[in-house]
């Protein structure tokens, strides 16, 4: 049985692409146009990943309300907000709360379908917990790409999809540099621009260093992009 | 905003000139006391007519008083009876009669019929007596026929050895002195008091020193002058007489003097005074204190005078009023001079006028106190004006503070680049003024800017905002479109189609970028950057990614650390890297310089190229402000807005300059560095 998607927008057009497109990839797709209608309908038909908007209708901060019960109920369920709202304090909102990860419109819908199917095989790759043959190890940086999972010296880092993917990108050939265009397709976004690679790679070096104040192995090529220092 | 203005003169110097309208008070008070001062003096003028008036009903029809048979001894109608007029000028006593000149016609012819001893032919002996009184002396001019002068001579202890003149008066209590004053060398004359021969000096022979004479030699014979005080003759009876000599140490040939003959002792025909009239008017005097009354007799001789001793007034004036008063028989109007005050008025009896009434009163005691009043009000006035232009200039000071406290307030409650800091005014805020509300109105204002330019601000939000859903819609449903139909794939309209959502899809990404740059500076982790290091690597890559600039880096190996992140410096090179290859020629040169000067970094990029317009080199760092002509490709104007926003987060500063030879366009930023 094909997984199903829930999909929670209010403007009618963009709801009714995003179903189609998405059912076309053969998802099942329940969409919903306010909070709570989404709400009721999941507590009748439960999806296996949402993908919702931030501002819905007159509740500018609805998506995160809605984010906040659905988790309550459902720990661990993919969640993907799709949204307008691209300023730092909504990102951080948003993955805070406990979403996988935050695209910004206009969206890509391959890269949407796409992000979608990374997400469920997470999902079932963290499910299953069994041993996955997935893992990269650079130096002491390990990647589970099947989990989505990093580690740095074996402790744990919380990452997006994105940011795991452009990390993934970095550290493909440690010590040579990985340039701002590569970088850019790994983020798997609608548009991408420098200074949104530039923003991955902050917010990355911040949860590294989180985990270990002496991190320093993302070094900038100015102008060029960035290299993952080897030892 | 700095438009040089030329300074006119603050409110402090205004309301300080202002003040000086206060210098009319004292003005105004001096001539309201000038004012006051008339009219005291015209007060004491109607009340000395009232008093001289009052004073001459008392001696109306008295004629008595005026006559001989009426208390006076003699008949007053006797031709020589001579009596003391006043003196107007002060007299010198040089023996010289021209200061008498106009008292000459009052002069007595005193010859023959007044010889009191002797057997001389008194033709060739004789004398005029003319009598003056002032400042509390009498004075006599004698001029004497004689044909021989005889001075004395000091071998000659005897006084009647020479020429001299004789003088008899009664005493506070009737007892007879006698005085002699005898010529000497060079003018001089001494008098003595002697006994009753008239021939030596009594007690130890010192001379009289309050009698003074002078005598000069005539055509005639001599002159003398002389005078002496009232106060000794208390009665006001006096007798003179002239005692002539013909040699030295010869005996006295004549007597001539002014009493009768045979009747040595009677002293009245020189008439000082009248006891009855003086006694009535003792009295009077003693009513207006300050007050000299005069009693005046129809041939304008004095007949009394009491009371104080005020001087005398002017002669002119004292000529109108005795004229007045005697002639016209009207009380004439008082007159006020100098330091004194005087009413005159007739002394009538029925039809005719039998003499006049003149009192005087000094009038520096009333202007006196007028003078010390004003003074004490002219300083009071003058300390109170101070006081008000010391409170005026506190006030104005106060006020000046306040405004340029509120004016500095307002100026620094919006930054240069127009941006509200505060949206309300602490200076005068809680005022209940007018500065107050001055205060409030531009705070109200403030607040009016600070959410007009906090909308400009949301704008590239809300405009991305906006434009993402349509432009979300419009994208997918072309993505749809194409996966509906492949065949539609390489249709060229949904290509542009395609292209036009990806253009404008880049430009809501970087209104977002310069909209979001703001917040993300403020969370940005500062590293130490060597720009050493930096720049050359970055100007490096660069140079590779473009073939078509020629590329230069200047600058030494030293290191050169600003606190900073690293990716926001590239963010901030790359904007202006970008400028500046949209700005030079293909094939043209940039460079980019670093030094440092004054504990900054210097970073200078500098293009050939068409050089920067000064119109626009003020505003190219504001947002939505670009150098391309309009109808090229849209541009926003956001790189150099974001340069700037970078620099400002770092407490660095940008400028444009254009450049001559070879023409092109520098821009020069100024970064801290680290510490």
């Amino acid at each position: 049985m094909s997984p199903t998607i829930a999909l929670v927008e209010d403007d009618p057009d963009q709801r009714e692409n995003c179903s189609d497109a998405l059912a076309a990839h053969g998802y099942r797709v329940t969409a919903y146009a306010a909070r709570e209608e989404a709400i009721a309908g999941f507590d009748r038909d439960p999806p296996d990943l949402s993908i919702l908007d931030v501002i819905l209708g007159d509740e500018v901060n609805g998506g995160f309300d809605l984010c906040r019960d659905l988790l309550a109920r459902v720990p661990d369920h993919p969640v993907i907000f799709l949204t307008t709202r691209v300023d730092e304090i909504s990102q951080v909102s948003g993955l805070t709360l406990g979403a996988w990860d935050y695209l910004s419109k206009p969206v890509s819908l391959r890269v949407l379908a796409e992000k979608v199917a990374t997400l469920l095989r997470l999902a079932e790759g963290r499910a299953a917990r069994e041993p996955v043959e997935s893992i990269v190890a650079v130096g002491d940086l390990t990647l589970d790409g099947d989990r989505m999972q990093v580690r740095w010296r074996g402790r744990r880092l919380d990452l997006t999809l994105t940011e795991f993917r452009v990390l993934e990108a970095l550290v493909r050939r440690p010590g040579r540099v990985a340039t701002y265009e590569a970088l850019m397709e790994s983020a798997q976004q609608g548009v991408v621009t420098r200074n949104t690679v530039n923003t991955h790679i902050l917010h990355l070096r911040k949860k590294l260093k989180a985990v270990d104040p002496e991190f320093d192995r993302i070094a900038n090529e100015y102008a060029l992009g960035y290299r993952w220092v080897d030892e | 905003m700095s438009t040089s203005r030329r300074r006119r003169p603050g409110i402090v110097a205004k309301l300080m000139l202002l003040s000086l309208v206060l210098l009319t008070i004292p003005w105004l008070a001096q001539r309201y006391f000038r004012e006051l001062e008339a009219f005291v003096l015209a007060g004491q003028r109607s009340a000395l007519e009232l008093a001289a008036q009052a004073v001459a009903t008392l001696l109306q029809g008295r004629d008595e008083l005026f006559e001989a048979s009426g208390g006076l001894p003699i008949d007053l109608s006797d031709a020589h009876r001579c009596s003391p007029l006043p003196l107007a000028a002060p007299v010198q006593l040089d023996g010289n009669g021209r200061d008498w000149s106009l008292l000459g016609e009052h002069g007595c012819r005193f010859g023959r019929e007044h010889l009191l001893a002797g057997d001389a032919s008194p033709e060739a002996f004789a004398f005029d007596l003319t009598l003056g009184q002032r400042a509390g002396h009498l004075y006599a001019l004698f001029e004497v026929w004689d044909d021989v002068v005889v001075e004395r001579h000091l071998r000659f202890r005897n006084l009647d050895a020479s020429d001299h003149l004789r003088l008899t008066l009664p005493d506070a209590d009737g007892v007879i002195r006698r005085f002699v004053l005898t010529p000497e060398d060079a003018g001089a004359m001494t008098a003595y008091e002697v006994g009753d021969d008239f021939r030596y000096a009594l007690g130890d022979g010192l001379p009289e020193t309050r009698i003074r004479g002078h005598w000069s030699e005539t055509p005639r014979g001599y002159a003398v002058e002389m005078r002496l005080p009232l106060s000794l003759i208390p009665r006001r009876e006096i007798g003179f007489a002239v005692a002539d000599v013909d040699r030295l140490a010869g005996p006295v040939r004549n007597v001539v003097g002014t009493f009768p003959p045979g009747e040595a002792e009677r002293l009245e025909l020189v008439l000082l005074d009248t006891h009855e009239i003086r006694e009535v008017m003792q009295s009077q005097a003693t009513n207006l204190p300050g007050a000299k009354i005069t009693v005046i007799d129809a041939q304008e001789r004095v007949r009394t005078e009491v009371g104080a001793d005020v001087g005398l007034i002017e002669r002119a004036p004292r000529e109108r009023l005795l004229r007045t008063a005697l002639v016209d028989a009207a009380p004439p109007p008082a007159f006020s001079g100098e330091r004194i005050t005087a009413a005159s008025a007739p002394i009538r009896s029925g039809d005719r006028v039998i003499g006049a009434i003149l009192i005087e009163q000094s009038n520096l005691e009333i202007l006196g106190m007028q003078r010390d009043a004003l003074e004490r009000a002219l300083a009071a006035i003058l300390v109170a004006c101070v006081g008000v232009a010391a409170v005026l200039w506190l006030f104005a000071g106060r006020l000046a503070w306040r405004i340029h406290r509120l004016r500095d307030d307002a100026a620094g409650a919006i930054d240069e680049a127009g941006r509200v800091r505060r949206a309300s005014l602490a200076a005068g805020r809680d005022a209940g003024d007018e500065i107050g509300d001055l205060s409030r109105a531009i705070s109200g204002l403030l607040g009016r800017l600070s959410r007009y330019t906090g909308f400009l601000e949301e704008i590239p939000r809300t405009l991305r905002h906006e434009l993402s859903n349509p432009l979300n819609s419009l994208s997918t449903s072309l993505q749809n479109l194409v996966a509906e139909q492949p065949d539609l794939e390489k249709n060229k309209y949904l290509n542009s189609a395609e292209r036009g959502v990806a253009r404008i899809g880049a430009i809501v990404e970087s209104l977002t970028d310069a909209a979001n740059l703001e917040q993300a500076l403020r969370d940005d982790e500062r590293e130490r950057v060597d720009l050493a290091r930096l720049l050359p690597q970055y100007v490096e890559n660069v140079a590779a990614a473009c073939p078509e600039r020629r590329f230069r880096y200047i600058g030494s190996d030293d290191a050169v650390v600003i606190s900073a992140s690293g990716f926001r410096i590239e963010q901030m090179l790359d904007k202006l890297l970008d400028n500046a290859v949209e700005f030079s020629p293909d094939g043209g040169a940039i460079a980019v310089s670093l030094d440092c000067v004054n504990e900054a970094a210097r970073v200078r990029v500098s293009n050939d190229g068409e050089p920067i317009s000064t119109e626009i080199r003020e505003r190219i760092f504001d947002s939505m402000v670009s150098r391309r002509p309009a109808g090229e490709r849209a541009h926003l104007g956001i790189g150099l807005y974001v340069v700037r926003l970078i620099l400002d987060h770092l407490g660095g500063s940008v400028v444009a300059i254009p450049r001559r030879d070879p023409p092109g366009t520098t821009f020069e930023l100024t970064i801290p560095l680290d510490r």
